[in-house]
C-alpha cells in the first residue's frame, strides 16, 4: 500500500 | 483554571454555534454571546473530529495519521487547544462511561 501527510501547525483559537 | 484530565473523558462539539469555512480555516460565531472564533486549519480539523462524541486519543490518532507531527508534540498541543475550547464552552466534556 504511504499517505502523503499534510503540514502541521500548532492549533490555536482566535477570539 | 481547573486542569481537565481530558484523556479520561469523552468530548464533543457544543451546540449553539454557526460554523463556516473561510480559506480552509474554520470560523464560528456564538449565537449566545456574539463572539467570533477562528479555529484555523488544524483547529478546524479537530472541530470536525468532534462532530460526534469521541476521545482525545482517537482525535490524536487521526491527526498523527494525517499530519506530519510527532505524537508527543501532537498530544501536548491538542490538549492545550482543547483546554482552550473547553474554557470558551465550545466543547462538552463527558465521563467516558456516561
Amino acid at each position: 500500500m504511504n499517505q502523503v501527510k499534510k503540514e502541521w501547525e500548532i492549533p490555536a483559537l482566535e477570539t | 483554571m481547573t486542569n481537565l484530565h481530558l484523556a479520561e473523558q469523552t468530548i464533543v462539539q457544543a451546540e449553539g454555534y454557526i460554523v463556516s469555512d473561510m480559506n480552509g480555516e474554520k470560523v464560528m460565531m456564538s449565537v449566545n454571546n456574539g463572539k467570533y472564533y477562528n479555529l484555523g486549519k488544524i483547529g478546524g480539523r479537530i472541530w470536525e473530529l468532534l462532530a460526534s462524541p469521541t476521545t482525545v486519543n482517537n482525535v490524536i490518532d487521526t491527526l498523527v495519521s494525517e499530519y506530519e507531527v510527532d505524537r508527543k508534540a501532537c498530544e501536548d498541543q491538542v490538549n492545550a487547544f482543547l483546554q482552550t475550547l473547553h474554557k470558551e464552552a465550545l466543547i462538552e466534556v463527558r465521563k467516558l462511561d456516561a
